[in-house]
């Protein structure tokens, strides 16, 4: 069983007979201390999508299904490539298959690809993930009290929340699950 | 005391009756429609909600508001709502006996929750509409037959002005079993959410401050003892708010140059007022009337919610707190001041936050914004609840700027009664729900 809290792009549940991908979780701070998680699931045997909402402590059937390491070689807009590092067999993914996943991704990146009859149906990042910092401003001086972040851009071009003695240049460990920067790596 | 409805705003159809709670008129607003009513009469005979109750009276009141409102406007059908805590159910409904396993309230039957085993499930059953609010765990002893027998779970949940919210509204949940089908409700100030539960009396016609003050003096135990500062030139404040530190709301009603009349609601507000006091000199008091300066603290006995919703509209401003008491301000369209639940980390600046926004759209153009949300943010910058926190907010800009204020308020309530109704959005979901394609 996993805690809602825990799933993250990638992961896969078992929901009533069903089973799931889940593409994007997003988790939110609700009223007095609760709070609870959206996430858009693929349903692997219909294809059909859906955005769901649950509250935080709820608990799935998580599900391990066949995983493969493969090397994410290019994209060419609707489709990303990886390649099965044993038998250099190639597999697609969309976009929508990859989800928050994307965030993360870079040419040459080795990943876990989830394969369900056969078929890559999603990837599933490491849970802490470090990648360098290509822009940000610089920090004002004097302020620098105690939970202060700014924007950073990653080199995937995604945006993230740093401290303010984050530098361009740094390479930084960013939880996934929750896209918050962990520490310098 | 409400500017003239415009061609963009009319009430929906009034009927004038007397309450039966007050000796005085005033105007019950009806939203039913005919033909809503009848179509969820056909498709849920019977609704129950169930509320657990963490503390205070946050959740219980909600639930005691939305059941009572349902009823009032789904009078066909049968409601039931499941409490797990009967004692403080009862602090703000007298009626209720603590000891009875099941009984009926207000045409609504009211079942202790901690009581529910298979037994009593035989007799009882569930019903095809279900509410959980707040994410209430439902027993599983209920949950084991809703998830073949019922149909429609719907969690309620709290109220916040975040933009997040929009995402999550008429959002389903995947249930572990059965046909059930589960989706969030997400009340929110705006037309892509929830909306709020409405008032069932609305507007109060208050004719002129003499009135207004008669009307006053009704909700005061013994007023000729704060017969001083009674009149009808006084400033009216209604404070109901978690425990803190007040003193620096005294010393700002002292600047003013009116008489200023605080009624305090709730045993956290009163213990917070005396914890203030006390470090003052010069104070006349007795059990429920202290006069220092120019300004009068009443402590209020409890009074039902209908009630206490007219008698924010009759104040000059009212400062609320959790999220009942602040969509009760909203729609009384008077200046108000909000304490959140104080929450992990101060988040509770967050949601304030997000509620200036929204506040901002209505007041923007009628006042320098920055001073009000300065103050909220202030008033919400404590950790904890102490009486002696150190925040520092200032009310003398919103003291000195109530009637600016109201008006825009007052135009922030007539668009969230308009735009903004809960119930009737609710039942449009209710309604819009494809069971009959199943």
């Amino acid at each position: 069983m996993k805690l809602v809290e825990d799933l993250r792009a990638g992961n896969t549940v078992k929901v009533n007979g069903n089973l799931f991908i889940v593409q994007k979780a997003i988790y939110n701070k609700g009223a007095r201390g609760a709070s609870s998680v959206k996430m858009k699931l693929k349903n692997l045997a219909t294809g059909a999508m859906s955005e769901t909402v649950y509250r935080a402590g709820e608990k799935f059937d998580d599900v391990v299904l066949e995983r493969k390491q493969m090397q994410y070689l290019y994209s060419n807009g609707d489709f990303y490539t990886f390649m099965d590092q044993e038998t250099y067999e190639q597999m697609d993914l969309t976009k929508d298959d990859l989800g928050d996943a994307l965030n993360y991704l870079q040419e040459q990146m080795i990943i876990d690809v989830i394969v369900y009859e056969g078929k890559a149906v999603g990837v599933e990042l490491p849970v802490v993930i470090e990648l360098e910092i290509t822009y940000t401003e610089p920090a004002v001086r004097g302020d620098t009290g105690g939970k202060v972040l700014k924007a950073a851009k990653i080199n995937t071009g995604y945006e993230i929340q740093v401290p303010l003695y984050v530098n361009i240049g740094d390479k930084v460990k960013i939880d996934t699950r929750t896209n918050e920067f962990m520490s310098r790596a | 005391m409400y500017p003239p409805l415009d061609d963009h705003y009319s009430y929906p159809q009034l009927d004038d009756h007397r309450s039966p709670l007050n000796d005085w008129w005033v105007t019950r607003t009806d939203f039913t429609n005919e033909t809503q009513e009848v179509q969820v009469q056909v498709q849920f005979p019977m609704i129950d909600i169930f509320c657990h109750i963490i503390d205070n009276f946050g959740d219980i009141g909600v639930v005691y508001r939305f059941a009572r409102t349902m009823k009032a406007f789904f009078p066909k059908t049968k409601i039931r709502v499941f409490v797990d805590d009967l004692n403080t159910f009862k602090s703000i409904c007298t009626a209720i006996d603590q000891h009875q396993t099941i009984q009926e309230h207000e045409d609504i039957t009211w079942i202790d929750l901690t009581k529910l085993d298979d037994e009593l499930m035989k007799c009882i059953g569930t019903s095809e509409l279900v509410f959980e609010t707040f994410a209430c765990e439902i027993p599983a002893v209920y949950m084991k037959r809703a998830y073949y027998q019922s149909r429609l779970l719907i969690n309620l949940e709290h109220l916040s002005a975040e933009e997040w919210v929009e995402g999550y509204h008429e959002k389903e949940s995947l249930l572990p079993e059965g046909t059930l089908k589960k989706y969030y409700f997400m009340p929110g100030f705006n037309e892509n959410t929830g909306g709020i539960i409405p008032n069932l009396f609305s507007p109060l016609a208050v004719s002129c401050a003499k009135e207004r003050l008669e009307m006053i003096k009704k909700y005061i135990p013994e007023p000729e003892k704060a017969v001083a500062l009674l009149n009808d030139n006084s400033i009216f404040g209604s404070v109901f708010t978690y425990t803190r530190n007040l003193e620096r709301l005294l010393e700002d009603c002292f600047a003013l140059s009116k008489p200023v009349v605080l009624l305090s609601f709730g045993d956290k507000t009163t213990n917070s007022f005396r914890n203030a006091l006390k470090k003052l000199p010069s104070t006349t008091s007795d059990a429920q009337v202290t006069t220092i300066h120019n300004c009068s603290i009443i402590e209020m006995q409890f009074i039902p919610q209908q009630e206490y919703d007219l008698l924010l509209q009759l104040m000059d401003f009212n400062i609320v707190r959790g999220e009942d008491s602040l969509t009760r301000a909203v729609l009384a369209g008077k200046p108000f001041i909000w304490n959140a639940y104080i929450q992990d980390n101060c988040y509770q600046i967050v949601k304030v936050e997000a509620f200036c926004s929204i506040m901002k759209k209505w007041l923007g153009d009628s006042i320098e914004f920055d001073e009000y949300q300065k103050l909220m943010v202030a008033f919400n910058s404590a950790p904890d609840e102490s009486f002696e926190q150190k925040t520092n907010e200032s009310f003398l800009f919103f003291l000195k700027n109530l009637k600016k204020i109201e008006h825009s308020i007052t135009e922030m309530s007539y668009f969230m009664t308009r735009n903004c109704n809960l119930i009737q959005k609710m039942a449009t979901f209710i309604n819009d729900y494809p069971y009959n394609n199943e």
